[in-house]
């Protein structure tokens, strides 16, 4: 490789995404538009972008079905040999235990987060209504998170520090949100979790919800 | 605080020396000018990729318009570099007059789309049968790269793509990914890694 462009990876993800400012978005482009390298890696990683889109729309569509009706006939002998064999070693198994991904250790109570949850930490200049999670709110699937907040202060720009926290105090998640709202596209683990809002760097928001708590 | 990603922007010329490539770059505008065909294809190839990245940049939102946008800011180099009158020593390099087309191109299609809104027509661009082609041929390949690289996802291990779909549209750094999926950072760095590298291997093949 040729290009010696420091934190090059760095910058083409962050191009790719969006993330850069006016400024170094401009001075990267001045960069690629002479660095075939660096141009040759960014279409690379665009068309894995586009591919990865299009692949998990087409996932959404499917139904489990029409999944195995895609593949090739000629490995529905081959499935179902596997799937017998399969069901022969697991099912017994399966019958006698817990779903293995549910821990109740992940579930527990993290005392000090709670007291927070309690003390409900709020700055006066700050006015927060939050819309989701609700606390204590069992969620499955994508978590969207969303508020409305409004500052005093004319330099609020609207960004906010959205943490997801493990009961383990974990950080999970740590990302600058701006307009007050943000989907988790992954699934989190089941167990439970907290989240919190800062600005610049103070609390403004102690949230609880779980995911995939089992029914009592 | 973490540091600022971007502390020095090297010279895209650190290989050659900024004389040889201002050199090959005044050979490529010569020859455009004298109407040499295999020139303007050599042109659109080596800007393919930096143009169409800027689009899909800055137009994200319109995906069905990059492939035209792409067309449109050929056709304008080609005619502008083929003017007789056009003196390329007003410009610091040729890929600085590249980019210049690009941005200029993609303000006036998103100019030209808000006044579609308001019932305006618009004259379609100048045709240019070279960009044309090579244009056309850059977006068939493409759909070809999406189609082996959508082979490729379905293969991979769930694993692995559920790391590429939280990096990509999630925008999480490997160490959040790490965290999130109770990971090694070097093992997640080494499954994206893996997956980057077969679609190296997918969108170099069709370049050859």
């Amino acid at each position: 490789m040729n290009c010696t462009l420091e934190n090059r990876e760095a910058l083409i993800e962050a191009y790719l995404l969006r993330k850069l400012s006016e400024t170094e978005t401009e001075a990267f482009e001045h960069h690629f538009f002479g660095c075939r390298e660096c141009a040759e890696e960014l279409s690379v990683r665009r068309q894995l972008i586009e591919a990865l889109k299009t692949e998990k729309s087409v996932r959404a569509a499917e139904t489990p079905v029409s999944r195995l009706l895609r593949g090739r006939s000629t490995y529905w002998p081959y499935l179902a040999a596997a799937a017998l064999v399969i069901g022969m070693i697991l099912l017994p198994r399966l019958f006698n235990s817990q779903a293995p991904e549910i821990r109740v250790e992940n579930f527990a109570e993290n005392s000090q987060l709670e007291s927070f949850l309690e003390q409900n930490v709020k700055n006066p200049a700050f006015s927060l209504t939050v819309l989701s999670p609700q606390t204590g709110e069992n969620l499955q699937g994508k978590i969207v998170f969303a508020w409305e907040a409004s500052h005093h202060d004319e330099s609020y720009t609207g960004h906010l520090d959205l943490v997801i926290m493990n009961n383990q105090r974990t950080d999970v998640l740590r990302k600058t949100v701006q307009g007050g709202r943000f989907q988790l596209e992954s699934k989190l683990i089941p167990g439970r979790y907290y989240w919190t809002l800062e600005y610049q760097n103070e609390t403004v928001h102690v949230g609880k919800f779980f995911v995939g708590k089992p029914q009592e | 605080m973490t540091k600022p990603l971007f502390l020095t922007i090297l010279s895209p010329h650190n290989r050659f020396g900024r004389a040889e490539v201002e050199t090959k770059e005044l050979e490529l505008i010569k020859r455009i000018h004298d109407g040499d065909k295999a020139a303007e294809t050599e042109l659109v190839k080596n800007y393919q990729d930096a143009v169409r990245a800027k689009i899909y940049h800055d137009m994200y939102g319109d995906p069905d318009s990059h492939d035209d946008v792409a067309q449109e800011v050929f056709c304008k180099l080609l005619e502008n570099l083929r003017q007789p009158s056009f003196s390329p020593e007003k410009y610091d390099s040729l890929f600085a007059y590249v980019w210049g087309v690009t941005r200029n191109t993609i303000r006036e299609w998103r100019r030209r789309q808000n006044l579609e809104k308001r019932h305006f027509v618009h004259d379609d661009p100048p045709e240019n049968y070279m960009a044309d082609e090579v244009t056309a041929e850059q977006a068939l390949i493409e759909q070809e790269n999406k189609r082996e690289l959508q082979a490729i996802l379905r293969q991979l291990p769930q694993q692995h793509r559920r790391i590429l779909e939280v990096s990509y549209f999630d925008g999480l750094a490997v160490r959040e990914i790490s965290r999130m999926e109770r990971m090694p950072a070097d093992e997640v760095s080494a499954k994206k890694n893996y997956a980057l590298k077969l679609a190296r291997k997918i969108c170099q093949k069709q370049k050859k």
